[in-house]
């Protein structure tokens, strides 16, 4: 019906412009349509430049106050009996654009005789799925070190492109920002994702030495607590804010400032012919995201395919294979890029004289045995 | 167990076995030019000599060399102020001024005009956009579909068995083209590292550029892993050097040939204070001297002479005052500077916040 409509329009003497949104997936194309053939044939033989263009057709947002913005950049091309305005970057679903037709505009007056035509239209929105809402943080336990590093911030839904600089807080045991606390960073720190978000601590001011440390000292002092406070108002990937602000607090444990020394993790090793979990712990909390790549366990070369689970503050791991241990020798095959939330290494504290570049290092192997 | 019962903690099967084969893997690198980059993200952004601009995507993890053809020559030579120029490039791009953020700004070394990587909205559908501010201050989309590019891709574990993304990434925070070599500084998600990446360019598929981790000699320790915030290239007797800021805001120097080991030691020349996120460097002359001029998030523009950084003494002292080494000199006149570049030898060109919007303008050098 629409498809004999247009064929009438265009074919007949008199036009009737008509603006529309063809919605492609993706990427709305702005039209204009009903012009008659003679109409149309004036402005493909027409050589316009883009401010003629934008003078005949033209697109902008939809201001509140009626402010008449720049108009929208995009190419524009006329074909099949169609005028088409392809925006440079898709239309933001849910705001209202201004479509202004023109045609007394087209240099030499030739479709003066044509009505304008003003229309407000908007792509729309997506449907309201549930708020977005911080799952939870890293560390997950109640403590942390003095020289703590780096936290992690979990969302239950993908957030949008902000970082987390104006939205995230530390605050004292009396409550007051403590300034200076984190590195002031404007850098994508999310997983690909958008459900993490990394926070740093500023290490000028964690490192001992360092000038930021002798002006100011570290920011978490052990025995105090402090609170991380997420703010609401981060944007979420539908630029909404979360449901709620969300607030963790901590005590202050000493800072931890020597290696990393797997010969001092536990392992309880499960019976052969099972399939229980073989339960590591470090004796302290270690870093959540790099527990999550960094460890496999190996019989002779043969890396085991099973299920690891992070727990205790992520100061332990389970493991389970696919199929029943055998009994006989393994090995914990532990990545150099392993950290604590303080950034020790094995063999390398992060308060370290020795600029050895671990992450080539080779994995370190810690044996044990299956009964 | 009751794995029920540990809600809340990642089960994760095989990522750790799977991570460890597959993070050597050769990254994917188009090194033969193709039409129209399907860019996901833009910024950080550098040019070459030649005109070639290389702009990173840090959604992607891909960094393009772009050929912008004709419409890299389509304007006004230089880069005229423009005012409320973050109202004027949201309605270009249909949106409004909040939902606008400027992620780099960099001149074109021939044309002198100001490119300026934006990216429109703040959710999942964000969209890159690369504008040209031209000298009588039109403001041109450069319509990407018709750009000519190559790429590289930054090397990192690709999905698990089971079609898990990797959540570690690497954020570009800074570029600089180097006698033919494209070196790019970088920030973890994950791990802590002070690590700057070095590609040949023209990108060969052979070459998925090689990667040093910077060191920085310090205090009576090493302050080491830190990451590098921003850089820029500089020679000494012949010689090139980077010269680069980290995050907790020391100035060090480094040889840029060292960059093909496995490590360097840089050698910290200059303290410049806490809290502080440098964001751009540039270098120019004036009244005869050789000045480097920094601007920070926090301790504003700092003009910082030159003359003896070759000569600079390290650091190897604890210090106990507000900076040490080189001395600087904070510009007044320059506040709320965002980005930064040089507009020609006696002008920079700068993004500036006042009053909540952002202005371009060229400003003599101090």
């Amino acid at each position: 019906m629409a498809l004999c409509a247009a064929i009438a329009a265009a074919c007949s003497a008199a036009s009737t412009p008509s603006i529309g949104l063809d919605t492609r997936p993706h990427f709305p194309v702005v039209t204009v349509s009903g012009l008659s053939w003679r109409d149309m044939s004036a402005l493909t033989s027409a050589t316009l430049s883009r401010e003629a263009w934008q003078s005949i057709l033209r697109v902008s947002v939809k201001t509140a106050d009626g402010a008449a913005p720049l108009p929208m950049a995009g190419s524009y091309d006329v074909s099949n009996g169609v005028i088409r305005f392809t925006p440079i970057v898709p239309l933001e679903p849910g705001r209202p654009y201004e479509v202004t037709f023109s045609p007394a505009a087209l240099p030499g007056g030739t479709l003066a005789h044509l009505p304008p035509v003003v229309r407000v239209l908007s792509v729309p929105a997506p449907p309201p799925s549930p708020p977005t809402i911080v799952t939870g943080v890293y560390p997950s336990g109640p403590e942390v070190p003095a020289n703590l590093l780096r936290m992690y911030v979990e969302f239950s839904g993908p957030m949008g492109i902000r970082t987390g600089e104006p939205y995230i807080t530390v605050l004292d045991g009396d409550g007051r920002d403590i300034a200076g606390a984190l590195l002031p960073l404007d850098t994508d720190l999310w997983n690909p994702e958008h459900t993490r978000f990394t926070i740093l601590f500023d290490p000028g001011r964690v490192k001992r030495g360092i000038l930021p440390n002798r002006a100011m000292g570290r920011p978490l002092h052990p025995g105090d607590t402090f609170t991380v406070a997420i703010k609401r108002e981060w944007p979420d990937a539908q630029g909404r804010p979360l449901a709620s602000e969300f607030r963790k607090t901590y005590r202050v444990a000493p800072a931890i400032e020597r290696p990393l020394s797997p010969s001092e993790w536990t392992f309880n090793a499960p019976r052969s012919g099972s399939r229980d979990w073989l339960v590591v712990t470090f004796g302290a909390g270690l870093d959540r995201a790099l527990l999550e790549r960094a460890l496999s366990v190996e019989r002779g070369s043969q890396a085991l395919h099973g299920t690891i689970i992070v727990k205790a503050g992520e100061a332990q791991v389970s493991f389970a294979p696919q199929v029943a241990w055998p009994p006989g020798d393994y090995t914990l095959v532990v990545q150099p890029e392993l950290e604590d939330p303080a950034g020790n290494r094995i063999g390398r504290a992060f308060e370290a004289r020795d600029p050895a570049d671990d992450t080539r290092q080779p994995p370190a192997r810690v044996p044990f045995t299956v009964r | 167990m009751n794995v029920n019962a540990l809600k809340g903690a990642a089960v994760i099967a095989g990522v750790a076995l799977v991570f460890a084969v597959a993070s050597a893997r050769t990254p994917v690198t188009a090194a033969v030019p193709e039409q129209g980059p399907a860019l996901q993200s833009v910024g950080p952004l550098t040019f070459a000599p030649d005109g070639t601009l290389f702009a990173a995507d840090n959604k992607a993890a891909v960094i393009y060399a772009l050929d912008l053809g004709a419409q890299a020559s389509a304007g006004k030579a230089g880069a005229a102020d423009v005012a409320t120029i973050d109202q004027k490039i949201a309605a270009l791009l249909g949106s409004d001024a909040a939902s606008i953020a400027v992620t780099d700004l960099a001149i074109h070394p021939k044309t002198r005009n100001a490119y300026i990587a934006v990216m429109r909205g703040a959710g999942a559908d964000a969209k890159p956009a690369l504008l040209r501010v031209d000298g009588a201050g039109q403001i041109e989309p450069i319509a990407l579909d018709q750009v000519k590019y190559t790429k590289v891709a930054l090397p990192n574990a690709p999905a698990d068995a089971e079609g898990r993304r990797n959540p570690r990434t690497d954020a570009v925070t800074d570029m600089a083209f180097v006698n033919g070599k494209l070196i790019v500084a970088g920030l973890s998600n994950e791990e802590f590292s002070s690590k700057l990446r070095s590609f040949a360019y023209p990108f060969t598929a052979a070459d998925p550029g090689t990667s040093v981790e910077i060191f920085h000699g310090n205090h009576g320790q090493l302050e080491t892993r830190a990451p590098v915030y921003t850089f820029i290239p500089y020679t000494i007797d012949n010689k090139d050097y980077i010269i680069a800021s980290y995050t907790c805001t020391p100035l060090v120097k480094f040889p840029v040939d060292s960059l093909k080991g496995s490590k360097v030691v840089g050698t910290t020349i200059a303290e410049l204070g806490a809290g502080n996120r440098p964001l751009d460097m540039i270098l120019y002359k004036k009244d005869g001297r050789e000045f480097l001029l920094m601007s920070n998030n926090s301790r504003g523009v700092m003009k910082i002479p030159t003359a003896n950084f070759g000569a600079a003494a390290p650091i190897t002292a604890r210090v106990t005052s507000e900076t040490a080494g080189i001395a600087y000199e904070t510009i007044a006149s320059m506040k709320g500077v965002e980005q930064m570049d040089m507009l020609d030898a006696q002008r920079s060109i700068v993004l500036t916040r006042a009053n909540g919007a952002l202005n371009l303008s060229a400003v003599a050098l101090p």
